[in-house]
């Protein structure tokens, strides 16, 4: 055991080395500390922050983008580069809180099943087989046709899409953990399920959870937008991306402005999550290593 | 005496790693003649299966890089030829067997599919492998003497069998498929990596016998890489020792084993278990293998050696003359009493 | 084989009932009154009523499964408040589209996918390689409607090569409907140009719509493809002299492929999802613009509909990959 400690650590360091070595899980890195902070004070840095909350100004409509409005104006005059700054917040928050819910939720099924396994295994494990016929896209638009519109009915919406994935995972990972000798050997010394669960199987699987949320925060983002642009879940004036797309579909070519940059801003967030998710998952999950 | 088959001559390979460059084999010696069965003994890590993928040139390159050395086939220069050369000899002179018989078959083709290809491939120099058929009969030719070479190894109803999947044999019959592809392309000389390691024990006598009589038969010279010294005693005429990248002792099998000269070689007899052996009197090798990265000067043994002193570090020991064959690197040779 | 498909067929019937299953729940389980749904939002009472008894919503939950599972055997999917037609005979209209869209998609980014994620491995950490990497997950994070979007605006409005949407131009006449699919029964009816103006009009919705499955497929491949290098037999292959083409592009590809597949599955729910927002960008008359037009219309039933319907697709979708794989993997066929 002492001799595989210090390999361990060289191994992590190896493994940060590695992330700082790959420019591109670092750029990821700066771009989603970036959007964090944006999500955070964004409406206090928005140039127009009274276009946040529905103000018209029918006499600047469609500005193109120049040195007063960075990203031009939209059909009712509105301020385009405070919108989407604006929308940094309801994005990111709603991605990370569907994966949040979505593997908390998982990772407590997954447990279960892979702990007790027999027929609670086999009867959770078919609920996760079905819920994954429906593509999330799909579900989380049906079940929030259901819910009503709103951003709280949407996240839930599409939460409810989202944790099988982590079941799955964490089912598969407690399972081999299950039959390790320092998990039998505290069964045997009594420890209860719970405290068996929290302390020694659960930080085992912890960092392919990670890498799986760190991963999945860009989908999540895209999900949300999709539904936002689907004409679910966030309504005007709130600004949100997909929202902010599907309106200024009307407006191209001529304004394409309005259009491109809500787009783009997407695009970003997901690809710096996805180029994150990336990185750690070189990071911390040997198997991928490659 | 003839050319022999292959020589190896003072070999050096060093690995690139994360932390460092490690010098794997220091200056390897070896001669093999057709005919002969050279077993290659050693712990894990030794460099005896970095050696034996050297004969094909099969070491992934980088991380490997050859420092110096040569490895002489027939006569010809192994490190100096094109890739496209390489894969002339492989197969066609050189054949290899490794070790887990489960996963060195292709799981999604047939084993006639994987025979046939590597026929056609040895065909391609040397015709006469399938008897000169004329191209359009190639792969039915090559097909015939699969399912001969299957007979040979001793699996029944080759004919049938030809068209099964690897997952439909056992592990020794897979096993005997590898050693049949190995020797399709009529090979001079045989590398076998631990071909029995895998298997359970009654099938390891077995396939150790087909080897013996297939190589018999054909006057190959062996290369055959194990750990298990029981094994080279009842296989090999020769047998070459070797510790962190140096044979610190070769040659006739009996010589060696009967005479053990080199402190390893007699450290490593003494922890064969023998019929006999009370509980608990098993002689372990105290100490690990040095690093290869920055290894100590002299001899590699030195620090877990018992009869080490000063000179041991003050250069590579040469190769002493024991026998006929025999010889020996270390400064303090005993006699075989000890 | 034969005896593995029609146990695989078989054991659709189960995840079939799972499937109506969860759609039921959906529709009765969560809050908000199913009559309520049914009936459109500006339904006066007297109508929500009346649905509700027409659904049965009185009775028990198991008899209300049944009614509605009956029905769904029987052809009766709902209604839809909009249009106020059968929610069936819209589907049956509008499937075809969607599945000209998800075949031709579908069969670009494995036909793309599948030699470039094997080019990107043997070329491995060389730049083609490393820009293979970055271009697929920039691919994967671009949002689908976003590149719809774009496409149009350069391929459509600027240059005007392409068609801006929809999927055939209205005053031309449509090819006699065999398969529905109108670029195949253009092809049938030996019509070339209505093929020609079809494809036209397929081309940027196929293409936005594969783009991020296909570089899906880049990633599997080239990641099973290195998996499969290391392999003992890889070895193996090589030192009985075997040329790396045909070390490459016989047994490994083969390999590679097969696991590919498997995550190609997994992936196949992604892009039926997409149809959706590819669509409804382009006007393209499939399951996934009636979709998103019921939901700005508070029109629930389609919106089930179109749920139960792609969750079929799904599951065929993967029985068909399960039967390629078995092909390829003789091991498969035992499971």
């Amino acid at each position: 055991m002492s001799a595989s400690l210090p390999r361990r650590r060289s191994g992590l360091r190896r493994g940060f080395y590695r992330f700082r070595q790959s420019v591109l899980s670092m750029a990821g890195l700066a771009v989603v500390m970036v959007l964090l902070l944006v999500a955070v004070c964004g409406p206090w840095i928005a140039p127009y922050p009274q276009d946040l909350s529905g103000a018209v100004h029918t006499a600047i409509r469609f500005q193109p983008p120049g040195p007063a409005h960075w990203f031009g104006t939209n059909e009712l005059g509105q301020d385009v580069f405070s919108l989407v700054l604006a929308g940094t917040r309801i994005s990111l928050l709603s991605g990370i809180a569907v994966v949040a819910i979505g593997s908390a939720v998982g990772v407590l099924i997954g447990a279960v099943a892979g702990f007790f396994g027999g027929l609670i295994d086999d009867g959770l494990m078919r609920l996760v087989d079905l819920v994954l016929t429906i593509p999330s896209l799909i579900l989380a638009m049906a079940v929030a046709a259901a819910l009503g519109p709103g951003i709280v009915n949407m996240i839930a919406a599409i939460a409810l899409s989202w944790w099988p994935g982590y079941a799955r995972l964490v089912r598969a990972e407690v399972m081999a953990k299950k039959n390790e000798a320092f998990v039998v050997a505290s069964t045997a010394a009594g420890a209860g399920v719970v405290r068996l669960l929290w302390r020694h199987i659960l930080p085992n699987v912890l960092s392919p959870v990670i890498v799986k949320m760190s991963l999945d925060v860009g989908f999540a983002v895209l999900t949300v937008a999709s539904l936002g642009f689907i004409g679910i879940g966030v309504r005007p004036p709130a600004a949100e991306w997909g929202t902010l797309l599907a309106v200024a579909r009307g407006n191209i070519p001529d304004y394409w402005w309005t259009a491109i940059f809500p787009g783009l801003a997407i695009f970003l967030a997901v690809f710096a999550f996805n180029l994150l998710g990336d990185g750690l998952r070189d990071l911390l999950d040997p198997k991928a290593r490659r | 005496m003839s050319e022999p088959l292959l020589r190896i001559a003072d070999l050096h390979l060093a690995m690139r790693s994360f932390d460092g460059e490690a010098h794997v084999l220091n200056g390897i010696e070896l001669t093999v003649r057709a005919g002969e069965i050279w077993g290659v003994v050693g712990e894990t890590g030794c460099g005896k299966s970095l050696t034996g993928l050297s004969v094909s040139r099969l070491v992934p390159s980088p991380p490997a890089r050859y420092l110096s050395g040569q490895i002489l086939l027939e006569g010809r220069d192994l490190l100096r030829a094109t890739e496209a050369e390489m894969r002339a000899l492989r197969g066609r002179r050189v054949g290899m067997i490794f070790q887990d018989p489960t996963t060195n078959l292709n799981p999604l083709f047939s084993i006639g599919t994987q025979l046939i290809d590597v026929a056609l491939h040895a065909a391609r120099h040397s015709p006469d492998i399938l008897d000169d058929a004329p191209r359009g009969r190639r792969r039915r030719a090559a097909r015939a003497l699969a399912v001969r070479m299957l007979e040979k190894v001793g699996i029944r109803d080759a004919a049938v069998r030809i068209d099964d999947y690897p997952h439909q044999f056992s592990g020794g019959m897979r096993q005997r498929v590898l050693i049949a592809m190995a020797l399709i392309g009529r090979p001079r000389l045989l590398v076998a990596d631990e071909p029995t390691t895998a298997l359970d024990v009654s099938v390891q006598a077995q396939i150790l016998q087909l080897i013996y009589d297939l190589v018999r038969e054909r006057g190959l010279g062996v290369m055959f890489i194990t750990h298990n010294l029981a094994v080279v005693a009842e296989l090999c005429s020769h047998v070459a020792v070797m510790y962190a990248g140096n044979v610190v002792e070769s040659g006739d099998v009996r010589a060696v084993l009967k005479s053990p000269a080199h402190p390893y070689t007699r450290a490593l007899l003494a922890a064969v278990p023998v019929a006999g052996t009370r509980r608990g009197s098993l002689a372990g090798l105290p100490g690990t293998v040095p690093s290869l990265i920055d290894p100590p000067p002299g001899c590699r043994f030195a620090s877990r050696c018992a009869s080490a002193g000063p000179d041991c570090l003050g250069g590579k020991p040469p190769m002493v003359p024991l026998g006929e064959t025999h010889q020996a690197a270390c400064l303090r040779l005993t006699s075989g009493a000890g | 084989m034969l005896v593995f498909i029609v146990r695989r067929v078989l054991l659709l019937i189960p995840v079939m009932v799972g499937l109506t299953l969860l759609v039921f729940a959906i529709t009765r389980l969560l809050p908000g009154d199913p009559a309520r749904l049914a009936a459109g939002p500006n339904a006066s009472p007297e109508q929500i009523q009346q649905i509700a008894r027409e659904f049965g919503l009185d009775r028990s939950l198991p008899a209300q499964y049944w009614a509605y599972a009956t029905g769904l055997l029987r052809g009766d999917w709902g209604m839809s408040i909009y249009s106020r037609r059968p929610v069936l005979q819209d589907l049956e209209a509008y499937l075809p589209a969607t599945l000209e869209l998800v075949l031709a998609a579908m069969g670009l980014a494995v036909a793309l996918g599948i030699p470039l994620g094997l080019l990107a491995a043997a070329q491995r950490n060389r730049w083609p390689d490393m820009l293979t990497s970055v271009v697929s997950l920039g691919a994967i994070s671009m949002p689908r409607f976003f590149l719809g979007l774009l496409f149009q605006l350069c391929f459509a409005m600027a240059l005007g090569w392409l068609p801006l949407g929809g999927r055939f131009p209205l005053g031309e006449d449509l090819p006699a409907r065999v398969s529905g699919l109108l670029t195949i029964d253009a092809l049938l009816a030996g019509d070339l140009h209505a093929f020609g103006v079809a494809l036209q009009y397929l081309t940027l919705p196929a293409v936005a719509m594969s783009l991020s499955p296909l570089a899906t497929i880049v990633r599997m491949m080239r990641a099973s493809t290195i998996e499969v290098l290391h392999q003992d037999y890889v070895t193996t292959e090589r030192a009985l002299g075997l040329s790396r083409r045909l070390i490459l592009l016989k047994y490994v590809l083969k390999n590679a492929v097969s696991a590919t597949l498997t995550v190609i599955g997994l992936y196949f729910g992604w892009l039926l999802g997409g149809t959706v927002l590819v669509e409804t960008v382009f006007d393209w008359p499939g399951i996934g613009l009636y979709a998103t037009s019921a939901v700005l219309t508070q029109d629930f039933m389609p919106i089930v509909g179109v749920t139960l319907c792609i969750g079929t697709l799904f599951v065929v979708g993967n029985l068909l990959i399960d039967i390629a794989i078995a092909q390829l993997n003789p091991r498969a066929r035992l499971r």
